[in-house]
């Protein structure tokens, strides 16, 4: 607080206290002389004086926030890249996709350059000549999968449909590639273990709660199960052959 | 006059005025009352009395808000003993307090200490108080001097600002 007084001070208290009349003591107007004093407050901040020209302020603030739009989306692409980038950095299966899309779009270019439109069609081409090498996978898994725990699986399948018979999966068969045969195979595979499981002591014989899905299946299947259980006890040799072997 | 002029002006006048009020915040105040002012700074007449007046009113607007907010909801603050006008000071804090000429307002009424305030702080002129507090001139003459006369009672006013 400003401890010394203008003469303009000593004006505005000098008319309070004539206005007011009588004797005034010193004490009086030295407390009014005080109180005055907080007419001459610190300054204040500046924030105000600032905001003086309101539309500028408003014209910086909008050019701010378009920046700040900007740059928090080039922030978040930015990202999103190094995300992708780390991505493919940490899977194999990513990269070699990734390599066969470039190659088959660049064989594709080379093939056609002129036909841009169509240079997508090729990769499906360029993807099955490497598919059978891939899928000699699978077929393993699947003749492990008829002599494993799924089998019965595909039993239940087969339950919960009572009305089909293997006609219907073979019809079936040709959406599915190298289905049918496996299916007509897998399905008796399953079902002898079933019921040789036990003598046998394959580790199919915890999953015998597929065999009340057997019960329900018509005469045909049945039949056809039976006579077919010689070979799928041949099938299921071969395929824990081609099992162990894949392992 | 212009915006800046007027806020340098009377921005300390102002802030001191809504100190001495206790109001809550009084710089956060002060802005509220130039913000006020400044979308009618085109039409302002009467020149810096004018300007001055127009700010002073708002300014008692704003402490009369105050109160009036203050009345209703406890004011959420940490508690601070000097503020605290519930106490009675002690002869130590009579004796040592420098900056208690506030608490020698605490004998006033609200509307005496207004008048006062207006008057000496904010220099203004007994009909420019009149119109602010919406009333005569009579009656703000007759609050000040009584105000004065309490300020006179006090027992620390006769050795006031002697060493």
């Amino acid at each position: 607080m400003n401890t010394r007084f203008s003469r303009h001070d000593e004006h505005v208290v000098d008319t309070v206290l004539s206005e007011a009349g009588g004797t005034q003591s010193d004490g009086l107007r030295n407390a009014l002389l005080e109180l005055r004093g907080f007419a001459h407050a610190p300054a204040l901040s500046s924030e105000l004086h600032a905001r003086e020209t309101a539309p500028a302020i408003d014209l910086g603030r909008a050019r701010r926030a378009r920046r700040r739009v900007g740059l928090t989306s080039l922030a978040v692409v930015a990202a999103m890249g190094l995300g992708v980038g780390a991505a493919a950095a940490a899977s194999p299966d990513f990269r070699d996709s990734a390599q066969e899309t470039v190659a088959g779009l660049i064989s594709s270019l080379a093939a056609a350059p002129s036909a841009p439109a169509e240079t997508e069609l090729p990769e499906p081409t360029a993807a099955p000549t490497a598919p059978p090498v891939a899928p000699a996978a699978p077929p393993a898994p699947e003749h492990v999968r008829s002599a494993t725990p799924d089998a019965p699986h595909s039993d239940a399948g087969t339950a919960a449909k009572p009305g089909r018979s293997e006609e219907a999966l073979r019809r079936q068969g040709p959406t599915l590639p190298k289905l049918p045969e496996q299916a007509s195979r897998a399905t008796p595979a399953a079902r002898v273990p079933d019921h040789a499981a036990p003598s046998a002591g394959i580790p199919r014989s915890p999953h015998v709660p597929a065999s009340p899905g057997t019960a329900h299946k018509t005469k045909q299947d049945e039949v056809a199960s039976v006579g077919t259980a010689h070979e799928t006890a041949e099938d299921e040799d071969d395929s824990a052959g081609k099992g162990r072997g894949s392992r | 006059m212009t915006f800046d002029e007027l806020y340098r002006t009377f921005s300390p006048a102002v802030c001191g005025y809504l100190t001495a009020q206790r109001v809550d915040d009084p710089e956060a105040t002060t802005h509220d009352v130039f913000l006020a002012v400044l979308p009618r700074i085109e039409s302002l007449r009467g020149g810096t009395e004018g300007a001055k007046s127009l700010l002073f009113t708002i300014a008692h607007a704003r402490v009369v808000d105050h109160w009036r907010r203050r009345s209703r909801i406890p004011a959420a603050l940490e508690y601070e003993p000097d503020l605290d006008v519930r106490t009675s000071p002690s002869a130590e804090e009579l004796a040592v307090d420098g900056s208690s000429v506030l608490s020698l307002l605490r004998v006033l009424s609200p509307e005496q200490r207004e008048v006062l305030l207006l008057r000496i702080v904010a220099d203004l002129s007994l009909e420019q108080v009149a119109q602010i507090m919406e009333k005569s001139v009579g009656s703000i003459k007759q609050l000040q001097r009584r105000a004065l006369a309490a300020l006179k009672k006090q027992p620390a006013i006769e050795s006031w600002g002697t060493p």
